[in-house]
């Protein structure tokens, strides 16, 4: 099967994260706006980002203790992290994790989620 | 999925209790005509997808039944007290699988349409992780 989420692989330091259900892909780009007297009332913003920021959420069952050990130390907190997609396009670039929370239910198996946010160049290289 | 290892896993814990079997004459699939009471029957199970990026895995759901033809239904209650012990969160190995966890559902009994025989159903939901074929 092709084509499919599980087919897009998120390694974080060069290895896959275990029990990943749900990956988010978020670009953001700030806009400027630079909107004055001469837009007659019109919003102009500017053709370049001020800031273009990347957001990756994840979810997923508890079987890797990577991200959890992670959430728990203040220092060292960016990684290298990829996205390969079916097609082979690549999302790449070095994420500091923001936020972790676990959910753990009675009668059911632990689950996470987490969202890692970019820090300096992130790329995309399309597929085929 | 396992479906096969895990009715498996599940059959060897319950057989391999003692007290347990002191109480019946026997654990089946098929019940073959004449049997006596009382017995259990691993009956009904179903499953669905429990997978993640990087592992496949079933949550299923395993429905044991027990017959008994003692007055009243104090029979049924105790192999159903039994059954349960051994079963809900307890650990098993399944083969060709990881197991993950065995939680009891609900226990129900009845008395059959002939007036005389017990019927009590237990469910009990299993997630496991499969492995590759050994």
């Amino acid at each position: 099967m092709s084509g499919a989420g599980k087919d897009w692989i998120l390694q974080w330091d060069g290895a896959a994260i275990g029990g990943v259900r749900t990956k988010n892909v978020a670009v953001n780009g700030e806009a400027l706006d630079v909107s004055d007297d001469d837009s007659n009332g019109w919003r102009e913003l500017w053709p370049e980002a001020g800031e273009v920021t990347v957001e990756i959420s994840l979810s997923g069952l508890v079987k890797d203790q990577r991200l959890q050990a992670q959430a728990f130390d203040p220092e060292t907190r960016i990684h290298a992290v990829t996205l390969t997609g079916h097609d082979g396009s690549v999302i790449a670039g070095n994420f500091y994790l923001q936020s972790y929370s676990q959910g753990i239910e009675y009668k059911g198996y632990p689950t996470f989620d987490a969202t890692l946010l970019s820090t300096g160049v992130c790329t995309f290289t399309p597929g085929t | 999925m396992r479906l096969v290892q895990a009715q498996k896993a599940i059959y060897e814990t319950l057989t391999g209790d003692l007290p347990l079997m002191a109480m019946l004459t026997g654990i089946y699939d098929h019940v073959d005509q004449g049997t006596s009471f009382p017995y259990a029957v691993i009956g009904e199970d179903g499953a669905s997808e429990w997978d993640t990026d990087t592992e496949v895995g079933a949550d299923s759901t395993i429905t044991i039944h027990t017959w008994s033809r003692e007055r009243g239904r104090k029979e049924t209650k105790e192999i159903q007290e039994r059954v349960y012990e051994i079963l809900h969160r307890q650990d098993m190995t399944i083969e060709d699988a990881i197991f993950r966890f065995l939680l009891w559902q609900f226990s129900d009994s009845f008395l059959e349409p002939d007036g005389i025989t017990r019927h009590g159903v237990m469910r009990f939901r299993l997630v496991y992780d499969s492995l590759p074929v050994s």
